[in-house]
């Protein structure tokens, strides 16, 4: 599949001139975010690398409605955010702790569909017993559900969560480094399972990361932000054709010249 | 509030189970859980408690060499306790203290469990009522007794004034410190998910507490018990505390023994009864903590 076909249509989300500033303990004002414009298509993956401080967490938060601008206007679906949107979801990083570890695997993705966006959560026990195996099975989970997370490695309860996201059916998914804290080889199964849920569920994503490489293979469209809070450094398509492979997409020349443009950019 | 006397709900005595990397074999664990939770209490305390008879083995051979009137006998201690038990007065003044414990504690915990709760998540309420606990939390329960005498007599309203001033604290703090402890994390999942205030409450910040709640509940029981004694040898009308008043005066050492040893295994009981149940409630944190 490529990226020029119709997937991308209309601005789904969007940021005009959206900055953020803190105060800080010591009483001094922090730019965490100079003032940016961003258009994330409907249905694209759009993935946000930049340095630690560079303020792509904060942006991510600004678009969940966890915390509102300093300067500017957010934009979901042509509406203003103000406050957590309903239409979208966030895996945060600390999967162990996003997740409710007093419930099991299974109640924590009924969780998900019992605060469902625009479907009536209802249905019987058994109707939603099976929407919990389809989902938990989405995942590469099935057979799980009665398990606690507290039992399941770190991979696997961000997979969890990941399927608690999608139970409750979201239009944008927001993901704040979710694979950080996953080792090397279940992070690459992590991301091919990432774009096959985005390419199914015809989801739009922001996807922030440190991770270069993570960026380049998993999104169509690479921010590069700058170091403090500078703002847009760099705004590149990802020209690689779906699917991709994990070994071949990694050699592709497009891909190691993006990836030393962007490094150059970041380390430069 | 500072919360430094609270016990976090993670206590010392842990066995560590590592947690699965992988999705391995499903340990042995059946889902009846709960049901075993009694005898692991004992299995795991074994060794434990073969000190505890050696002790006692000690003190009865002791005894066997040189008979020492006032240090007593295991043996004689075992023989005056049962006829306390069986004839004399030991079981219903146990029983008499039990009940009006058993009323403050009742009141107690849900009480103690709601204030805590709501200061730990509404900040009008700690604002309200911050300093009246500090105050009265760090006011010795005993201190107050002889205030209780004199506005509430020396019946049962007293003394379940006493129990219930006793046993309120450990929960109420215990209850504040487990609704502090929703991590931004889970405040922030229940944002995104657009959870409601009473659903936040309900669930997410109420089962992060549940653990230090039982907690509380337990020291809270372990407080009651102290007051149980000293109650009963302020007041001077009866119960446990008066029974072991009485023992002591009329110096007799076995029956003072036998009174003490019974409100020591009354209070193992109810302790292990706590853990017990902390441990069935709390399942889900078993995978790195134990009772």
């Amino acid at each position: 599949m490529s990226i020029s076909t119709a997937r991308i249509t209309t601005a789904e989300l969007a940021f005009r001139g959206v900055g953020k500033d803190y105060v800080s303990l010591r009483g001094e004002a922090v730019r965490a975010l100079s003032p940016i414009d961003l258009d994330v298509a409907s249905e694209s993956f759009v993935a946000i690398v930049g340095r630690s401080g560079c303020g792509k967490s904060t942006l991510l938060r600004l678009a969940a409605g966890l915390e509102s601008p300093s300067s500017g206007d957010i934009e979901l679906g042509g509406e203003p955010v103000e406050g957590p949107p309903d239409a979208v979801r966030y895996v945060f990083q600390n999967y162990s702790e996003s997740l409710l570890p007093w419930r099991t695997v299974g109640d924590n993705v009924r969780f998900g569909l019992r605060h469902a966006y625009a479907r009536e959560s209802g249905g019987s026990r058994r109707e939603q017993q099976e929407l919990v195996e389809h989902y938990l099975g989405e995942v590469g989970l099935a057979g799980v559900a009665s398990r606690y997370p507290g039992e399941l490695s770190g991979g696997m309860q961000q997979r969890v969560a990941i399927a608690r996201a999608l139970a409750s059916g979201p239009r944008v998914l927001l993901l704040d480094e979710p694979f950080s804290a996953v080792d090397a080889l279940s992070r690459a199964n992590l991301q091919d399972l990432i774009v096959r849920i985005w390419e199914q569920h015809r989801l739009t994503i922001l996807f922030v990361t440190h991770d270069i490489d993570e960026a380049l293979y998993l999104a169509d469209r690479v921010v590069v932000l700058g170091a403090s809070g500078a703002g847009i450094e760099r705004d590149v398509v990802v020209p690689l054709d779906r699917p991709r492979d994990q070994v071949a997409a990694r050699e592709h020349p497009d891909y190691l010249q993006l990836r030393r443009e962007v490094l150059e950019l970041l380390l430069g | 509030m500072t919360v430094t006397t609270s016990t976090r709900p993670t206590e010392v005595d842990e066995e560590f189970e590592t947690a699965p990397e992988e999705l391995a074999p499903r340990p042995a664990r059946p889902a009846s859980r709960g049901r075993r939770a009694t005898p692991a209490f004992f299995r795991s305390r074994a060794w434990g408690w073969v000190v505890v008879l050696a002790l006692l083995a000690a003190w009865q051979i002791s005894a066997w060499v040189k008979y020492v009137p006032t240090v007593s006998s295991p043996e004689r201690v075992g023989i005056e306790w049962w006829e306390a038990i069986t004839q004399g007065g030991l079981l219903l003044a146990l029983l008499d203290t039990l009940r009006t414990m058993a009323i403050g504690f009742a009141i107690a915990v849900p009480v103690g469990i709601a204030i805590g709760f709501l200061m730990g998540r509404v900040r009008v309420v700690w604002a309200t009522l911050e300093p009246l606990v500090e105050i009265l939390r760090l006011t010795p329960a005993t201190a107050v007794i002889p205030v209780f005498i004199l506005f509430l007599g020396i019946g049962d309203a007293m003394k379940i004034g006493v129990f219930l001033l006793a046993a309120i604290f450990p929960v109420l703090l215990n209850a504040y410190a487990g609704a502090r402890s929703v991590s931004q994390t889970q405040r922030e999942t229940a944002q995104t998910f657009r959870l409601g205030w009473w659903e936040t409450q309900w669930e997410v910040a109420l089962p992060a507490a549940i653990p230090f709640i039982l907690v509380g509940a337990r020291q809270a029981l372990g407080l009651s018990l102290v007051m149980a004694v000293v109650i009963g040898m302020l007041a001077g009308n009866g119960g446990i505390g008066y029974y072991i008043l009485m023992a002591q005066q009329a110096l007799d050492i076995p029956r003072l023994f036998a009174a003490v040893a019974t409100v020591a295994a009354v209070g193992y009981g109810f302790n292990a009864l706590f853990l017990v149940l902390e441990r069935r409630y709390t399942r889900w944190r078993r995978t790195d903590a134990h009772t």
